[in-house]
């Protein structure tokens, strides 16, 4: 498959950022209690990614090696002042449930590594579909996480009421990691189905029958 | 499988003790404070004990099920599946398929018989592993739960101990904390549970409190002076408010005994916890009157005698329980002190993550290791 | 060989290269930046449209009252909060902006809807935290919705909002700090529309304890000592009648008679003939309450009123024969308070000094008097802590200024020991008269005293006007507040003890201390405090804290203790003073506190004994504190106080 497919179906998958990298944590435990405010939370990052992805892909081959992280640094955190800005003046609701965690976007382990493993070696072009793919794959992981944390801790979807049973346990910290935890487990799980069933499907099994099959 | 011939690495010690007998022995401690309970507390304890017990047997054999494949069947493999493919096109053309039919039901049968007998299989292995270490999860659970929580809240608490504190990180003897005491912390801070019911008897000596706070959290607040219930009534746990198996002490007592002489647990641990806790305490207090209703009131023998002395949980070495006891003790005096509240549970999970750091630090006497005095002395 | 450092070599290494890489990109993201800053700045108005869209759909700002670009000089600040942007809406609601403190993270901005009706406070409309301003709350997203309902829900008239019940109808989620906050900047945006928009006392009622108010503008009435010094003239303004307020000024003499009855100005309406009908309130004089009282007819439900008036007064101009006899009343009822409320308005020199915390006392000698003052900021000094003793003669006989500013001296930072020594040690003070005191700050008596007074009066060689001048100036001020005040307080203080136990007594009294030098005041279950004794009877009054109650706290209570032929036989009225953690306390019923002297026995009292009456109304930690309290001091009395057969 193409260059493009390929990063792509790396960003969502096989290397999401959540599950597979454990990358970006802390605004992911921060803002998984409720669904609607990951999903915000996410498509800022989208945003922001591939911004920072494609101007540090434009930059990277004036900056010196020497101070390449202080060089990302200052690009992001100006990026995310911007972002600041914009959501305050035309989506106050999302800047208002992002609440301090918009200010952590610059040290969000997920821009500044994909800015240091991808947009430093790579076209701006490619390094700007990385950025929508990782972040749309951070995005849809924590989106699902929300929705079972909400679900379990609140008893709601992203705000419209479900169930009145609720396990307080989930909006915690602690009930978040579990989620978490769970949650990279199952992913795992998932990706190994997949990849055993690659497996089968691509080799047949070595039996007479099939040699001779094969043979006619 | 024969189990004559059994396979293991030196050194090789000869013993009827099993899991499954432990474990039994356990449930047998277990049973005085069991049914102390469903006496004091009635049919609110049958309920919470039964449902819990029986919540934690099902999560495990759900999770042995599925892990050991009882769910990866096959109802149709590659030769059922040529011959649905023949009999349609043989329906296509409008030839008879009848053979194909039967030779397609005779196909699915095999299929379902070896599904069934592989389900059957692996549902009796559990039952041949099944050591009942979920049974005592389940119990303890229970006995530590106030008679209020709704059976659903528990079943869940125990659903959740053992699986995500046992199963997951495999099975019995493979633990990170103890399951029970992570359940209960675990329906502390999602369930709101705050009322508690008083026992069924009135009290023996002395006075009575009818409403309000329990004893413990009562006197940690400060609203209750300590002798506010008399010791005997702490003791036996009548007309006092608290979880199901912690009330009547005479009988955790027995069950203390029980498991000393049958030698489960060493009988100068549960001691050394409470001794540690009550002087605590009664320093913390600057009142030696703080000593024994420390010990007698809350989840603190309870705590002492069935769980912090949970094999799997707790350090190796001798020296490294010493520390281990005593520190709990320590840790359980200043804890409630300063935040009022019951805190058995809390310490119990904080003082089993840090059981690997004492047995890496604390060195440990060799198996077999003899003092070189003694040595030289043998020799001559 | 080490290689030269050579500028060429310099401007083509890494180490260059780095730096203008880095700030290069400083350079084009900070214009980038400051651009955008101005671009997309979202101005105050911008937000308050936005809070009005979400709040206030359909309403329209009418007024600025105060907000950043209009000032005002309104009070804003606030005990536990502030208000910083206040409009007042088309429908006459107002929008208040307003911060609380007590919050997890330090302040919580709430936009407060305050519903008005009738130019009164009706009620709170909608609610919503400010989430730009309010930062540091970390546990915000858990306070569900409805708990901001809360305020509209539960609003109560005259009262602030508690946290404690929005916390008990769980609606706080866990973030109680940050719902105190939030509840502090409620209160405080309702505490601002009371006082300052509608102009509500905040104060205590000065006329408290007065009788026969009802008819009488008490903000307006003031009394003062007549020129015999023992007479009160009191200055009455009466509510309006029928149009307007009339102007009454009345003498009272010690015994209770009126000796002067003059009217200022009248309240009838002019010139509607109905002066014939006034009765001449010179036939008034010389009479006392008791003579005055018949005059207004029968009380009724709601005490007196014009239309049960005596037929004496039923002429064209009732109402008004009725207010003038009303203000007779009221005036020959409340010498004793008129007396001692004249007092107090005689405080001279009061400019500097902070009334409220400056407290006074009689020494154990019994006739100096010790002032502990607390003296106000002024200009650079924060506040000063002095005490001072004057003795009988008006002649200051000790002084105490402290040294450092953590003993209270309120001297900027440093400058303490720039005050001058004499200052300091007190010399220029002590064995000074207040006529002495007045010639450092010019010799005339002024009301408004300032530091330039000081400084233009050096004192014969002692210049006290060099190094901390506002420090002298405020020490001098305060010794001038004690020496002349000296005689004020002489009288004042035994006549505001007696009046504070006469209301626990349930009648005049005239009372005494009794000294507890070498009696175990720790007797039981508690202490005792003071102890005096009633003159003309065996009583004595007690203030004792019993201890036991709800979190280990205690309650302090002033009790009677009555004795007869040497034993104590009964308790009197036992009146709560102040507790300590007793949340429950207003539980206390006035039955519970009566049972006291119904069931007196001589033993000593029991709870069970409340609890069979069921007289604790659920506070019965409290009600334990306030029965030990009562058998101290009923043992303190019979142990320490009645000695056997001595007193027959």
């Amino acid at each position: 498959m193409n260059k493009y497919a390929k990063i792509t179906l790396d960003g969502l998958i096989f290397q999401n950022p959540t599950f597979m990298l454990v990358l970006g944590t802390c605004p992911t435990l921060g803002m998984i209690s409720s669904a609607s405010s990951s999903l915000g939370m996410g498509l800022t990052v989208v945003v922001i990614l591939t911004l920072s992805n494609m101007l540090i892909s434009a930059l990277r081959k004036v900056i010196p090696n020497e101070v390449r992280i202080p060089a990302y640094i200052l690009v992001i955190a100006t990026l995310v002042t911007l972002a600041r800005m914009v959501l305050e003046k035309f989506l106050p609701d999302l800047y208002d449930s992002l609440g301090s965690f918009l200010a952590l976007i610059v040290v969000n382990c997920i821009i500044l590594g994909r800015a240091e493993a991808f947009a430093s070696k790579h076209t701006v072009v490619e390094s700007a579909v990385d950025g929508v793919a990782t972040g749309f794959g951070f995005t849809f992981a924590i989106t699902i996480m929300g929705i079972i944390c909400e679900f379990l801790g609140a008893g709601t979807i992203f705000g419209a009421h479900i169930m009145d049973f609720k396990i307080g346990a989930f909006t915690e910290p602690a009930g978040k990691f579990i989620v978490y935890g769970l949650s990279i487990a199952v992913f795992t799980c998932i990706m190994n189905a997949v990849e055993r069933l690659n497996r089968e499907r691509k080799y047949q099994p070595l039996t007479r029958e099939s040699l001779v099959k094969e043979a006619i | 499988m024969d189990n004559s011939i059994v396979i293991t690495t030196p050194p090789h010690v000869k013993s009827r003790l099993t899991t499954r007998s432990i474990m039994l022995d356990v449930l047998i401690a277990l049973a005085p404070a069991a049914i102390c309970g469903i006496v004091y507390f009635l049919v609110d304890a049958l309920i919470l004990e039964i449902t819990c017990v029986a919540f934690a047997v099902i999560a495990e054999f759900v999770y042995f099920f599925i892990a050991k494949g009882g769910f990866n069947l096959r109802f149709a493999d590659s030769e059922t599946k040529e011959l649905k493919g023949k009999i349609a096109a043989l329906k296509k053309a409008g030839r008879p398929f009848e053979d194909e039919q039967a030779a397609l039901k005779a196909k699915r049968a095999a299929l379902n018989k070896a599904a069934a007998a592989k389900m059957r299989s692996v549902f009796f292995s559990f039952i041949k592993q099944f050591d009942f270490t979920s049974v005592v999860t389940g119990l303890i659970l229970a006995l530590i739960l106030p008679p209020a929580v709704n059976w659903y809240e528990a079943a869940i608490g125990s659903a959740f101990a053992i699986i995500i504190v046992k199963m997951v990180f495999g099975g019995t003897g493979r633990n990170i904390a103890n399951p029970a005491a992570v359940g209960r912390v675990f329906m502390f801070i999602s369930f709101a549970i705050t009322t508690y019911t008083a026992a069924n008897f009135g009290a023996v000596a002395g006075d009575e409190i009818t409403s309000g706070a329990t004893y413990l959290s009562g006197v940690l607040a400060g609203t209750y002076e300590v002798d506010a219930m008399s010791l005997a009534d702490l003791f036996l746990g009548t007309g006092l408010m608290g979880c199901i198996g912690e009330t009547c002490k005479l009988a955790l007592i027995v069950g203390y005994i029980y498991l000393a002489v049958r030698k489960v647990i060493k009988w100068w641990q549960p001691l050394l916890y409470l001794a540690v806790l009550g002087l605590m305490a009664a320093a913390l207090n600057a009142d030696f009157a703080y000593f024994l209703p420390s010990i007698l009131s809350g989840g603190a023998m309870f705590g002492g005698i069935f769980m912090f002395t949970d094999y799997v949980t707790s350090p190796k070495g001798v020296y490294a329980q010493i520390v281990y006891y005593a520190l709990a003790g320590i840790l359980t005096a200043v804890l409630r002190h300063f935040t009022h509240i019951e805190v058995v549970s809390f310490v119990i999970v904080l003082m089993n993550l840090i059981v690997p750091l004492l047995d890496m630090w604390i060195r440990r006497r060799p198996f077999g290791y003899k003092r070189e005095k003694k040595n030289e002395e043998a020799k001559k | 060989m080490e290689k030269k450092f050579s500028v060429k070599e310099f401007f083509k290494s890494t180490a260059f290269k780095c730096i203008y890489v880095l700030l290069a990109i400083v350079l084009v993201c900070g214009v980038l930046l400051a651009f955008c800053n101005d671009l997309f700045e979202v101005t105050a108005e911008e937000k308050l449209n936005r809070v009005l869209g979400n709040i206030y759909p359909d309403g329209n700002v009418e007024e600025i009252i105060f907000d950043a670009d209009h000032e005002t000089d309104l009070e804003t600040e606030f005990e536990k909060g502030a208000v910083d942007q206040v409009y007042l809406m088309d429908d006459g609601n107002y929008l208040i902006h307003a911060y609380g403190t007590g919050g997890f993270g330090g302040n919580v901005y709430m936009w407060v809807v305050v519903e008005m009706s009738d130019g009164a406070i009706s009620g709170i409309g909608k609610t919503q935290i400010d989430k730009n301003d309010t930062t540091g709350e970390t546990y915000l997203n858990k306070i569900p919705g409805a708990a901001f309902d809360f305020y509209s829900e539960n609003y109560a008239d005259g009262e602030n909002f508690d946290v404690q019940d929005i916390k008990s109808e769980g609606l706080t989620g866990g973030a109680t700090m940050s719902m105190t906050g939030a509840t502090n900047a409620v209160n405080t945006a309702l505490e601002f529309v009371r006082t300052q928009l509608l102009g509500e006392e905040t104060g205590p009622d000065p006329f408290e304890g007065f009788s026969y108010t009802d008819y009488i503008d008490t903000a307006a009435t003031t009394v003062e000592i007549a020129e015999d010094n023992e007479s009160v003239i009191f200055h009455i303004t009466t509510d309006t009648i029928y149009s307007a307020a009339s102007k009454v000024d009345i003498t009272v003499n010690s015994e209770g008679v009126i000796t002067d009855y003059t009217i200022v100005s009248e309240g009838t309406t002019p010139g509607m003939g109905l002066e014939e009908g006034i009765k001449d309130v010179t036939a008034y004089e010389n009479k006392t309450a008791a003579d005055l009282i018949p005059l207004l007819g029968t009380e009724g439900e709601d005490g007196f009123t014009w239309e049960n008036a005596d037929e004496s007064l039923v002429t064209g101009a009732t109402m008004t024969n009725f207010t003038y006899v009303y203000a007779a009343v009221f005036a020959a009822s409340n010498y004793q308070n008129g007396y001692v409320m004249a007092l107090e308005n005689s405080v001279q020199y009061t400019q500097y000094i902070d009334m409220e915390n400056t407290t006074v006392e009689l020494a154990e000698d019994g006739t100096s008097v010790i002032f502990s003052i607390v003296a106000k900021p002024y200009v650079f000094t924060s506040t000063f802590h002095i005490s001072i003793t004057v003795d009988n003669t008006g002649t200051i006989t000790s002084m105490t200024v402290p040294a450092t500013p953590a003993d209270g001296n309120g001297s900027t930072e440093g400058f303490e020991s720039s005050m001058d020594e004499n200052v300091l040690n007190a010399s220029l003070y002590i064995g000074k008269t207040a006529d002495e005191i007045l010639d450092y700050l010019g010799g005339e008596p002024k009301d408004d005293f300032t530091y330039e007074d000081l400084k233009n009066n050096a004192v014969a060689d002692n210049t006290i006007t060099s190094g901390a001048t506002y420090s002298n100036f405020i020490v001098t001020y305060s010794a001038l507040f004690a020496a002349s005040n000296y005689e004020v307080y002489a009288e004042l203080i035994p006549l505001k003890l007696n009046q504070q136990m006469s209301e626990i007594y349930g009648g005049s009294v005239v009372v005494e201390a009794v000294s507890l030098d070498g009696l175990t005041a720790t007797v039981g279950k508690g202490t005792v405090n003071t102890v005096y004794s009633v003159a003309g009877t065996d009583d004595y009054i007690v203030s004792a804290t019993g201890n036991g109650g709800y979190e280990n706290g205690t309650v302090t209570c002033w009790i009677v203790v009555e004795t007869e032929n040497g034993a104590v036989s009964g308790i009197g009225n036992v009146v709560i003073a102040g507790n300590e953690k007793q949340s429950f306390i207003s539980y206390i019923s006035d039955e519970n506190l009566a049972h006291f002297g119904e069931s007196f026995d001589g033993s000593d009292f029991e709870l069970a004994d409340w609890k069979n009456n069921n007289l604790t109304g659920g506070a019965s930690m409290s009600t334990t504190a306030i029965i030990n309290s009562v058998n101290i001091a009923k043992n303190f009395v019979s142990a320490n106080l009645i000695s056997g057969g001595e007193n027959a």
